[in-house]
This record gives C-alpha cells, structure tokens and sequence, in this order.
C-alpha cells in the first residue's frame, strides 16, 4: 500500500497472492457457516504427501477463522481469508478490521505467543491447556497458540490505518514445511 | 443414561455404555463453541463418576481437534480421573492415524496433565 493511499481490500488480496498457487480466497463476511464451507474447501486441497502438513494447515485455518468468528468488531467491514502455495510453501493471510484500542492487546498476544513457543513450546502449551477457561464465546484462549505451533514459524502481522478510528489488521501465517 | 451422537462433519460420533464402563469419541471436533457439544457427555459422566463400574474405558480417536474441543476433552478427561480415583480399573485410549506425530503429542500432553492412565494406539492405514 502507498503511504497516503487510502487501504484497499482488493489490493491487498493482489499483493498478497503474487506468484503464488492461489487455493483458497474468501472476501466478506466470517461467519461461522461461512468457515465451515471455507475448511471443506481446504480439505481436498493435499494429496497424499502432504497429509501431515494438511492436518496442520488445516487446524490452524480452523483458530482464525473461528477468532475473526467470534471476535470481530466489525462484522460489515469486510474480512478477508487467503491460502496460497508458493515457492517457499503454504502461507495464510488473514485480514480483518480492529479498532484502534485493540492494537495494542492484538500486539502483545501475537508476541507473547511467539516468545513463549520459542521458548519451550511444549510446556507452555501443557500449562495454558491445563489453565484454560472457557470465554463468554465458548473459545478457550488457546487459538493463536495453536496456530503458533501448528505453523512452526513465528505468527507476522501489520495494521493498516482505515480511518482515523480503525485498523485493517493483516495476520501472517506460514508453515515449516520441513518440521 | 446412554448417549448415541452420530459424528457430522465438525462434530465427532460420541457413543456410552456406561454400565459397562464403556465411552467412544471419534471423528472430528471443530464446533465453534463446544461447551454446548460436549454438555451431555459431561454430564453423564459427572453422574457416571459417582457411582462407577469396576472398569471403565475411554476410546478417542480424532482426526483433528480445535482449542475449544481441547478444552472440552480435558473436562471429559478429569472426569475419567474421578473414576480412577474410586480405584475402577480406568484407561484412556487414544488412537492416532500412523505417523501421526501431531496427534500423538496431543495425547502426550492431555497425559502430562492428568492423573489416569493412557494407552496409545496407533492405527495402520
């Protein structure tokens, strides 16, 4: 995006699909019937090679879709759900608006996630299962974990001013695909 | 009372034979709020840990689960630690596709956490 130019959910869907397998592409509304029709879509994506990062791919395509599902402030500003495969593997961004005051806590989480699995993945992981509680939503606090450690690489994201009280939040999430 | 849910595409088969100590969960897990999926299994078996057959034997065998199945799986599980705590001869027994390290490891973990034995099986394709 130029500095200046106002974001644009149909660039962004171009940059960030270039030179790539586009295999899934959604632009709308996340809703929970909307998830599931995205994850059946997902399935038959692998062949037989590929079973053990499908699982993952899979598992983690599940945590994003069901946050943006369940936590998004703006469900009519269109959120956007992209897998592609590239020459450096499978990635999947997701895209969604936040409100300013978010920013910060989104940050915070992302990072402390990355730092606790670089760390030690596996006892943290066994400590937030055995603490978890269930959210108002049903969710467990354990989804950016998760796709965490089912992607094997740190979990990027950028937000991009929408307007003067809002962010277009950008989650980046690319598998090892030699773990 | 017996519970028989068949699986569905993000819900997994649960099946009970409780007087023979007997639960099965299998298929996949990923409703998006699962407190509402699992309710009836909880319950049965918060009722079941009062009074338990001698032996009881838990089967999983999923495919792939979500954080909030997670969650759900480990309240499933503390309840088998209940009965074993009533010294019924208890067993987890989670299965897992060949080659499936991923899912292996999760049963790992939920066994780290709990006091109740675990027996892995791992299925041929």
């Amino acid at each position: 995006m130029k500095p200046g130019s106002r974001f644009n959910i149909d660039d962004f869907l171009v940059e960030n699909s270039i030179a790539s397998d586009v295999l899934v592409q959604f632009k709308g509304t996340i809703t929970e019937k909307k998830s599931d029709r995205i994850i059946d879509d997902m399935e038959v994506l692998f062949d037989d090679q590929e079973k053990k990062i499908r699982k993952r791919i899979l598992i983690a395509a599940v945590e994003i879709l069901q946050n943006v599902s369940k936590h998004n402030e703006f469900p009519l500003y269109p959120a956007v759900f992209l897998a592609i495969r590239n020459k450096q593997g499978f990635r999947i961004d997701c895209g969604n608006a936040i409100s300013i005051q978010r920013r910060a806590l989104i940050e915070k989480l992302i990072r402390d996630v990355n730092r606790k699995v670089a760390i030690n993945a596996k006892d943290n992981y066994r400590k937030a299962l055995d603490e978890a509680e269930f959210s108002d939503q049903g969710g467990a606090g354990l989804g950016l974990l998760e796709i965490r450690r089912k992607a094997g690489m740190p979990i990027d994201f950028a937000f991009t001013v929408i307007d003067d009280e809002t962010y277009f939040f950008h989650l980046i999430v690319k598998f090892n695909m030699s773990a | 009372m017996d519970i028989n849910i068949e699986a569905s595409s993000k819900t997994p088969l649960i099946k009970t034979n409780l007087a023979d100590g007997k639960v099965e969960i299998s298929g996949r897990s990923i409703p998006e709020n699962s407190i509402d999926f699992y309710k009836p299994l909880l319950d049965a078996l918060t009722h079941f840990a009062e009074n338990p057959s001698a032996s009881a034997e838990l089967n999983v065998y999923l495919d792939y689960f979500n954080t909030s199945s997670s969650k759900c799986l480990l309240d499933v599980f503390k309840l088998f630690e209940q009965v074993h705590a009533k010294n019924s001869s208890t067993v987890i027994v989670w299965k897992y596709d060949e080659d499936d390290e991923d899912m292996q490891e999760a049963g790992k973990d939920y066994q780290s956490i709990l006091n109740v034995p675990f027996r892995f099986e791992e299925i041929a394709e």
